[in-house]
């Protein structure tokens, strides 16, 4: 597999999830498993440049390159420093996933509009569950990088 | 440069969002055996025999634990009100309830080794609701003092002169309110690593928990252990919101299958586990009744009845808090109150955010909105009228040195335009609540100690006994600690490790240590690495660096 930009063999079972190969085998732990059905978010990665849920996507299956939070560099500051000072996050265990989702957003474009791009905001992240902070400052950091006002 | 008042990024911040930040579950422990709990399939049974003969033979499973590998009769302590075993000894109350644990190589090996332990429960009547807990008579699943079948406590509280405010009152409103259970649902699922080093003998932990405090005291308490036997180790904690503020159900289980294993265990509950068996919100059926005249509150009545579920844990003192919550906000004449705390066969109540006062607040709330409307005022100005001032003394014999609770009222109800709305599915409210501290509910309990340790070249690592959930206590620490030192030390040559939580817990830790201040100090520094504090251990990069707002100057 593709990985973070290295190719590593690794040994699956036919039903393992491609979020335990990362974290068992290849020591990933960035992603995390939260509810283990695909429905909160905390495992997202990007395979072929899409976020996808990494608990329920089994790891045969996988015909793209990951790119886990561990394999997003410098592109990926300006959504660190703002989730930051934004208070996007308290204890941080949803983080990754809510960063990896919000990089993908970003990349795949968002209205010009400002009320527009605030709820496809609100509508891309909706599948990242995050039980502190209760989302403004989430979506206060997306935001500020959607404008510009934060650059790497 | 004042670091305190400026807005700092947490101290982790890098290494949350690069994934880097460690929890329980992620740290990379290949010589760790897989551990799993054997729960109960019955509400209420008695357990005849456990047979872990099959198990032990399963390949791969190496130690399977039971109630015989605890001392007899040993029970959580629980503030005084110690009802639970560790694992079940002779009987379950509830489905979930831990009966066995095994440890084996592989998590499939650990989960056939608990198939094959076979249990034999005799079922026994279980009771679910608080109706049906109440009416028997007997059968009930604790002897309890009250004095009554299924009822763990009976709190009456008559504060002031309720009869003088009820002979005054020209309106009263009236209902009753039910609170359901909840789970905190921390994004973290529950994990623990248990290390037990025979040649120290003494346990590691690492567990998501935010009061290291109480997970020595119990752990060590249920294994047979001095406190300075058990270890927690700093690690991140994904959510507490109560969940992780005392002892869970899963730390000595850990611990002990590691004793009897001679191996490391790592043990994490599956999401469904965690909603089916952990510690909950109590659920309250609260009747209340209200008197006031000419827009005062004048008394309160209430009936609290808090569904313990089937052990004790924080329920004493969660009802107990329930019921000063109803006696601190507003000044009513008085306030007659009573509350059971009633044992069903369910999973067990226990701390969570707010801590019982959510429950009797939600119904007071509720009910001064009706007994303004009652007299045609606006709720807001009706509470803001009602409110404890600055001064006063409080029914339950506070004495409030500030209160900013108009104050508070007004912001809010600037904040939402005054639209008070009330539609059949929606509207704009508000509500007021009081939360009393638990910095005053035991003895010395008010009392924190942390340790400074200046380095030759000028760094600073500051340590203390708690944990930080993700609300910020290492980094306002290393605001202190920074604020406090850095007329005598260069801001850029500055580390904190900041590990703790200034809760109750911490506190008292050093008091534990029955030394002078000075001593605690030292006992937190080299001792604590041993037995108190090395929950807490970190370096990290100087403060200036990580604060952007606020450069040295």
């Amino acid at each position: 597999m593709l990985i973070n930009g290295k190719v590593h063999e690794v040994e699956a079972k036919p039903g393992a999830m491609l979020l335990d190969v990362l974290r068992d085998q290849l020591r990933l732990t960035g992603a995390k498993p939260g509810c283990r059905r695909g429905e909160c978010g905390a495992c997202t990665v990007l395979v072929g440049g899409r976020p996808i849920l990494s608990c329920i996507q089994l790891a045969c299956l996988v015909d793209g390159p990951v790119v886990t939070i561990e394999g997003l560099g410098p592109e990926l500051d300006p959504l660190r420093e703002a989730f930051a000072d934004c208070g996007g996050f308290q204890c941080g265990y949803c983080t990754p996933g809510q960063l990896v989702q919000a990089f993908a957003l970003i990349q795949a474009g968002l209205p010009s509009d400002a009320g527009e791009a605030e709820q496809a905001v609100r509508r891309g992240m909706s599948g990242n569950v995050c039980r502190c902070t209760g989302y403004a400052g989430i979506v206060a950091a997306v935001m500020r990088v959607a404008r510009g006002e934060v650059t790497a | 440069m004042n670091v305190i008042g400026s807005r700092l990024r947490p101290l982790d911040w890098e290494a949350i969002t690069h994934g880097r930040f460690l929890y329980t579950a992620d740290l990379h422990r290949p010589d760790a055996l897989h551990g799993v709990i054997i729960r109960s399939p019955h509400p209420h049974a008695r357990v005849l025999q456990i047979d872990v003969g099959a198990a032990l033979s399963v390949p791969g499973v190496r130690a399977v634990l039971t109630t015989e590998d605890f001392s007899a009769g040993i029970r959580y302590i629980h503030e005084g009100a110690a009802d639970r075993p560790p694992l079940a000894d002779g009987v379950v109350r509830f489905v979930g309830q831990e009966v066995a644990a095994v440890a084996a190589e592989t998590e499939e090996a650990a989960r056939a080794g608990a198939q094959a332990v076979s249990v034999r429960y005799e079922r026994l009547p279980a009771v679910f609701d608080l109706d049906a807990a109440e009416r028997a008579r007997k059968g009930g699943l604790h002897p309890r003092k009250s004095g009554r079948t299924n009822v763990s406590a009976w709190l009456r509280r008559d504060w002031g002169d309720h009869r003088k405010g009820i002979a005054a009152c020209t309106h009263s409103v009236e209902g009753l309110f039910k609170y359901p259970a909840q789970c905190h649902v921390c994004m973290e699922v529950s994990a623990v690593i248990a290390e037990w080093r025979e040649d120290e003998a003494r346990l590691h932990l690492w567990t998501a928990t935010g009061a290291p405090y109480y997970v020595v005291k119990e752990v060590s308490h249920v294994m047979g252990l001095e406190r300075g036997q058990v270890v927690c180790h700093e690690i991140g904690v994904g959510g507490s919101f109560g969940a992780r503020t005392k002892v869970a159900d899963y730390e000595a289980i850990a611990g002990a299958l590691s004793r009897k294993a001679g191996r490391p265990v790592r043990l994490v509950l599956s999401r469904d586990e965690e909603f089916a068996t952990t510690k909950s919100r109590h659920a309250f059926e609260s009747t209340m009744r209200l008197h006031g005249g000419r827009g005062r509150l004048r008394a309160i009545e209430a009936d609290l009845r808090v569904d313990n579920g089937a052990y004790n844990h924080s329920g004493v003192s969660v009802t107990s808090a329930a019921l000063k919550g109803l006696g601190m906000l507003y000044e009513p004449d008085g306030a007659l109150l009573s509350a059971r705390l009633i044992d069903t066969a369910k999973r067990p109540g226990g701390q969570f955010r707010g801590y019982g006062t959510t429950q009797s607040s939600f119904a007071l709330e509720c009910l001064m909105d009706e007994l303004a409307g009652a007299s045609g005022e606006d709720p807001v100005a009706f509470r803001r009228a009602n409110a404890n001032p600055s001064g006063s003394t409080t029914l339950v014999g506070a004495h409030l040195g500030s209160s900013r609770l108009a104050e508070c009222l007004d912001a809010a109800a600037a904040g939402i335009g005054h639209r008070l709305i009330k539609f059949p599915d929606e509207g704009v409210g508000v509500a007021a609540a009081v939360h009393v501290s638990g910095s005053f509910a035991e003895p010395g309990a008010e009392r924190s100690d942390a340790a400074l340790d200046l380095h030759v070249d000028g760094s600073v690592t500051l340590r203390f006994g708690g944990a930080d959930a993700g609300t910020g206590q290492k980094t306002i620490l290393a605001q202190i600690g920074f604020c406090r030192w850095t007329a005598s030390a260069r801001p850029s040559t500055w580390a904190h490790g900041a590990l703790a939580a200034p809760t109750t817990p911490v506190m008292r830790r050093a008091r534990q240590a029955k030394q002078p201040r000075r001593g605690c100090v030292r006992r937190a520094w080299r001792g604590a690495s041993n037995r108190l504090a090395r929950s807490s251990h970190a370096h990290v990069q100087p403060l200036a660096d990580r604060s952007p707002s606020c450069p040295p100057t």
